[in-house]
């Protein structure tokens, strides 16, 4: 990727500032377009599409599936293009421990479960703690 | 590790924001690398050499 001339006539702080709505831009243009699919997807079915009630059509399921993969891919694309080293690492952090937390969480609350000691825990409780734990240590390496 | 950039940047009067337009990065890894929270890589760290003009050895310190 080219650099910018560090001795150019634009001052450092307008081209932060430049630079910081280019990552701005990079997470929200996906995630916005995510929010109108999953408006959409929720007045479509009548409801959230975990919580919805009555069989997904299989079509709908691929179709809504192949979405969400695109934007995620192309949200990701233009977010590793705006990011810095910093953030870059403090993502891979935030991405090990989320990592680390599903795989763990998942073999305790199998084995607790299977020893009916605890009640069966829902897929989504543990992706949302996995991803809680993610958030909280990117936050922590990035803001530190 | 150790290193000289909040030194070098505050001898020319520059803000963290302003260092940061320079050299291509966010404001926070500016002040992570001030700070020694963040080790910048090898291309970065030529980067703020170049910018100081100056050697990477003069700047960063790992033995101090």
């Amino acid at each position: 990727m080219t650099r910018p001339d560090p001795n150019s006539a634009i001052p450092g702080e307008q081209r932060a500032r430049l630079r910081q709505r280019r990552v701005w831009r990079a997470m929200l243009l996906p995630g916005l377009a995510a929010v109108a699919v999953l408006y959409a997807v929720r007045q479509g079915l009548g409801g959230s599409i975990y919580t919805a009630p009555g069989q997904i059509h299989p079509t709908f399921a691929i179709v809504f599936s192949v979405v969400v993969a695109l934007f995620a891919l192309i949200g990701a694309f233009w977010h590793h293009r705006a990011i810095d080293e910093q953030e870059e690492r403090a993502i891979l952090w935030g991405n090990t421990v989320g990592f680390y937390t599903a795989v763990t969480s998942a073999m305790i609350v199998q084995t607790l479960t299977m020893a009916r000691v605890i009640e069966p825990v829902s897929h989504m409780t543990m992706m949302l703690l996995a991803l809680a734990a993610s958030v909280v240590t990117y936050l922590w390496h990035r803001f530190r | 590790m150790h290193n000289r950039v909040r030194e070098l940047r505050t001898a020319r009067g520059w803000s963290q924001a302003e260092l940061a337009g320079r050299i291509d990065v966010s404001r926070q890894a500016v002040n992570a690398i001030e700070t020694g929270k963040h080790d910048p890589s090898l291309t970065l760290a030529f980067r703020i050499a170049r910018l100081f003009d100056t050697s990477i050895e003069e700047i960063f310190d790992d033995q101090a």
